[in-house]
């Protein structure tokens, strides 16, 4: 006789759910410098334009004047807006990346196969991985943000700063269905890693880290408005900076952001499922 | 006992040096093309890196800098590259002969370390430079042409800056073997901290004072501004050229044996308590 396995209720959902979050945060709070790392690696990525800008320029004022010159916005603070969006970046690839590296890790431990074959749901899982992300994403953000505009000189609490959160907050969940994808390919590929870094730089240029993406060849740009990342990011730059609110007005940049956040997630689910489902059948769960 | 001394030169010998350190690049070098996908995304990868960088400097440089900006955000990219293989791929690569259980035996074999450290830096090196030229090509098409004024003067600076960096290298190897998984924030950290204080993609000249006396005492930051400076045909901002070329040549030399013998102390130590297997 076996034990019945127990019935998948709410309540067993949430503690799968709890349990994944409570685990992934107690991993973290085991790797300080990992923390630090996230709030300080921005701000270094940050630096290095607006460093070079001023040296080459000869002031922070002559760069803001060439930044306007260039790119056609107008009053807009290049400090604030590379700081802004290198937070946003770092945020975003974090969040990109931990599924498929959540994935990697547990194939490469061992316990992916266990876990997946465990009769726990794995939407609960994917909810207890997103919440975690989701935590270490705005302590990370609001820490880089306030440390790199303390550093440059920058006020930190100008323009709309809670709709700002909230824009993060809700904007980085089309980045978890995108992350789905990623954890999709993890299963499919293994060795990912490379892509994994590559696609964090292309990522970076569509989302208009250091300039906005007008500058770029159309082509970039038709790409950059089909990636969640770039809404994301602007949105946030519009909010806390004044930008213009381009498309119709900000419930019309909020709307994108809206429908990338119904589609993305369920898209992500679907072809992760499918490729899950692939690889138990043919063995590929447990293999690295 | 002629049978005994005739193993001995075979093993230590020089032409035994030249085996083994034939061999394991060969074996390095093969470990790194087979895995096809990352050898060619990692081309793909330094162009699209080039590519963010410089399009941000150029949206803040006046229009008759932008070559020299790009010039800067070039030769600085170039030895960032080399520093950053130098401080992750020697220590990963020996961290991965951990993960898979064969670095007790490699080093409780009568091998040379040092045959071990110099096999991986030749791959990577040759991996590196194949990087920079594509990425050189790559920027001449885009951004046009670079400014280029004393390319085998560079040349030597940069060898010369190689061997300071993979003195660094070797000291981070060792660290890695002693600190495991902890290696990895710090490496990080210095990475970015490295960026930073010896102005690696911006000139000297826009950090602040207090930064730049940080910058001074780092051997790096001199091969850095003399490589960048004989490449655009500018004035070393740090010292004069003769002075810095001096201190690079002098690190070149000294770092590279203060590593080894760090590294060598480590494995030695690791050996003794048993620990070359644990990770």
């Amino acid at each position: 006789m076996y034990a019945p396995i127990q019935e998948i209720t709410l309540r067993s959902h949430w503690g799968v759910i709890w349990g994944t979050f409570i685990v992934r945060l107690k991993t973290i709070s085991r790797y300080k410098g990992m923390l630090l790392m996230d709030i300080l690696v921005p701000v270094f990525l940050a630096a290095m334009p607006i460093l070079l800008g001023q040296a080459l320029s000869g002031s922070i004022s002559a760069a803001s004047s060439n930044f306007e010159k260039n790119t056609g916005l107008v009053g807009a603070n290049y400090v604030a807006f590379i700081i802004i969006g290198a937070n946003v970046f770092a945020t975003v690839t974090t969040s990109l990346w931990l599924f498929g590296f959540f994935i990697r890790r547990e194939q490469t431990l061992g316990t992916l196969e266990a876990l997946f074959m465990s009769p726990a749901h794995q939407i609960s899982i994917l909810i207890g991985l997103t919440l975690y992300v989701q935590v270490r994403s705005v302590i990370t953000f609001l820490g880089g943000y306030f440390f790199g505009c303390l550093l440059f000189s920058v006020n930190p609490i100008q323009g709309q700063v809670l709709l700002a959160l909230g824009i993060l907050l809700f904007g980085l969940i089309p980045i978890y269905g995108l992350s789905f994808l990623l954890g999709a390919l993890v299963l499919k590929v293994k060795q990912a890693n490379s892509l994994l870094s590559t696609l964090q730089w292309v990522v970076g240029s569509l989302m208009g880290v250091f300039f906005p993406v007008t500058v770029l060849p159309v082509t970039f740009q038709v790409l950059a408005y089909l990636f969640p990342g770039f809404w994301l990011n602007y949105n946030i730059q519009a909010a806390l900076m004044g930008l213009e609110w381009f498309f119709i007005n900000m419930y019309g940049h909020l709307s994108i952001l809206f429908i990338f956040a119904i589609t993305c997630p369920l898209i992500g689910y679907m072809i992760f499922s499918k490729t899950e489902y692939r690889s138990k059948r043919a063995e590929g769960i447990g293999q690295f | 006992m002629v049978l005994a001394t005739h193993k001995q030169e075979r093993i230590y010998g020089k032409r035994a040096w030249w085996n083994q350190f034939w061999s394991m690049t060969k074996k390095e070098f093969t470990v790194l093309t087979r895995y096809k996908f990352s050898f060619i995304l990692s081309f793909v990868q330094v162009m699209v890196i080039m590519f963010v960088f410089t399009v941000a400097a150029m949206v803040l440089t006046p229009p008759d800098q932008e070559s020299y900006g790009a010039g800067i955000m070039f030769y600085s990219f170039i030895l960032f590259m080399f520093l950053s293989t130098a401080l992750w791929d020697i220590g990963n690569s020996l961290r991965e002969e951990q993960y898979q259980g064969t670095l007790e035996s490699l080093f409780m074999s009568p091998i040379s370390y040092f045959s071990t450290l110099i096999s991986r830096i030749l791959s990577n090196v040759i991996w590196t430079s194949l990087n920079v030229a594509i990425a050189f090509l790559f920027m001449s098409l885009v951004f046009g042409q670079l400014p280029v004024e004393n390319l085998i003067l560079g040349i030597v600076v940069l060898i010369l800056s190689l061997f300071v960096c993979f003195g660094f290298s070797f000291g981070f190897a060792g660290l890695a073997l002693q600190y495991k998984e902890s290696m990895n924030t710090l490496t990080n950290f210095l990475q970015f901290f490295f960026m930073i204080v010896c102005a690696m993609f911006f000139p000297f000249s826009a950090l602040p004072d207090i930064v730049l006396i940080v910058s001074r005492l780092i051997p790096l930051s001199y091969c850095v501004d003399l490589f960048r400076s004989t490449m655009i045909g500018s004035t070393p901002e740090l010292l004069s050229f003769e002075l810095e070329f001096t201190i690079v040549a002098l690190f070149s030399i000294i770092l590279p044996f203060l590593g080894i013998l760090f590294f060598r102390r480590t494995v030695t130590n690791a050996r003794r308590r048993g620990t070359l297997a644990e990770y």
